[in-house]
């Protein structure tokens, strides 16, 4: 059966890999981080990066790595013979399916140090996977920076930071949030109908927001012409507390839209004054 | 258990190979929306069993379950594995595996820690077979 592959998008990383791989483990601080990928048959993929000010030599510390591993029985000359150039990617791909793989690369323009390494797995004992995954690679450090992991798919300005990650079955949220607190969440909830629990979308939602947030119908609206959806808006004093008694109105925007088809829900909140709301919000929310 | 990344790994994997197997005694009711009340009887001992009387204590427990938990409590016949209620779901619901696979394995040992089911081996449930 030919694999379906769909793109996960990570700090630094932007790459097409199997869709059956799910994330199962990650970081969030963009200069030092990582991120792993599984599936039932154990880990595919774990990928570090690493922001550095002046621009290693990958070469050595890469032969040094892969001499360390002790199921790699082969010495530092061998390992340098075998290293080969994949896209923008140095790779050790030993023709031994019980060895693993790794790649390294150095992007100038964000100054990171990408490290990948692909334990042995049955997917990837097939090196031409791995060999398309290293040419699939994009940067991702534009003004526009794409997330997707989880399910979740979205294309934010760069102003957008990653805040939070709640990764729970059937359940998932990313926030991001700018230096004027301004905030963007996207949730994606599965086993519908189940979880609505009678309630419709809007229901739902105010249920998600709880009693202290006052919803609204704004309007209807069609994600990418299949799934119809709710607008619904509430309205805040800045971002509340203290700051309500000075501050000017905020408002809060959300998009909720059902997928029946995948029996997935997905909930698009954006916080922040009028003027700075993202046009054409929904449209940079991919569903999967 | 050790908390090494291989020692999860095998205790999860014979997690999955071990099939789930309804306590007997438990009585079964069918509540309104497809729920399901269980009832146990529960066995005092020692000064429990002495004062039960004086101290009016039950001698039932009643747990109810809702439609999807009497669902999955109905898979656990002793001839599924976890692993294949995991995928029945996982399928049923369009969840990714390890979406099912923790919601399963989560529901199960609550089901196990109110004595409600047991996990039977292969071997066990072959001997169990043999037997019968």
């Amino acid at each position: 059966m030919a694999t379906s592959f769909a793109p996960v998008a990570w700090h630094h990383l932007q790459l097409d890999l199997p869709g059956h791989w799910e994330v199962v483990a990650y970081r969030k601080d963009p200069r030092n981080g990582e991120i792993a990928l599984a599936d039932r048959a154990g880990e595919a993929l774990r990928a570090f990066w690493r922001v550095m000010q002046n621009r290693p030599v990958l070469k050595p510390p890469l032969i040094d790595l892969i001499a360390a591993q002790e199921e790699i029985a082969l010495d530092k000359t061998e390992i340098r013979r075998r290293l080969v150039e994949i896209g923008d990617w140095l790779a050790f791909l030993p023709r031994e399916r019980e060895l693993p793989c790794f790649a390294a690369y150095y992007h100038p323009p964000a100054q990171a140090l990408l490290n990948l390494t692909f334990p042995p797995h049955p997917d990837t004992a097939d090196r031409g996977l791995i060999r398309r995954i290293l040419r699939s690679w994009r940067p991702n450090d534009g003004p526009e920076r794409r997330w997707a992991a989880f399910g979740l798919d979205v294309t934010l300005p760069e102003a957008m930071r990653l805040d939070g990650v709640s990764a729970m079955p059937a359940a998932q949220v990313l926030t991001f949030e700018n230096k004027r607190e301004e905030v963007v969440a996207l949730h994606r909830y599965g086993m519908v109908p189940l979880i609505l629990g009678g309630d419709d979308l809007a229901g739902f939602c105010a249920r998600i927001k709880g009693r202290r947030t006052a919803l609204h119908r704004a309007g209807h609206f069609r994600k990418d012409d299949r799934h119809d959806g709710v607008i619904l808006e509430y309205t805040t004093r800045g971002k509340g507390g203290l700051d309500s008694l000075l501050a000017r109105i905020w408002l809060g925007r959300i998009w909720v839209w059902r997928c029946d088809d995948s029996k997935r829900l997905y909930i698009l909140d954006h916080h922040a004054p009028e003027k700075n709301h993202i046009a054409g919000f929904p449209d940079r929310v991919r569903v999967r | 258990m050790s908390d090494s990344p291989r020692a999860v790994a095998a205790w999860i994997e014979a997690q999955m190979r071990s099939i789930p197997l309804r306590t007997e005694g438990v009585s079964a009711r069918r509540t309104g929306l497809g729920g399901l009340e269980l009832t146990i009887p529960l066995t005092h001992r020692g000064l429990a069993q002495r004062l039960r009387f004086l101290l009016r204590l039950s001698d039932v427990r009643r747990i109810e379950l809702d439609a999807l938990g009497a669902h999955l409590y109905g898979l656990c016949d002793g001839r599924r594995t976890v692993e294949e209620i995991v995928e029945m779901h996982q399928s049923e619901w369009k969840l990714t595996f390890f979406e099912a696979r923790a919601m399963i394995l989560s529901y199960l040992r609550l089901l196990s820690r109110r004595n409600l089911i047991l996990f039977l081996t292969p071997e066990e449930q072959n001997a169990k077979g043999a037997r019968e």
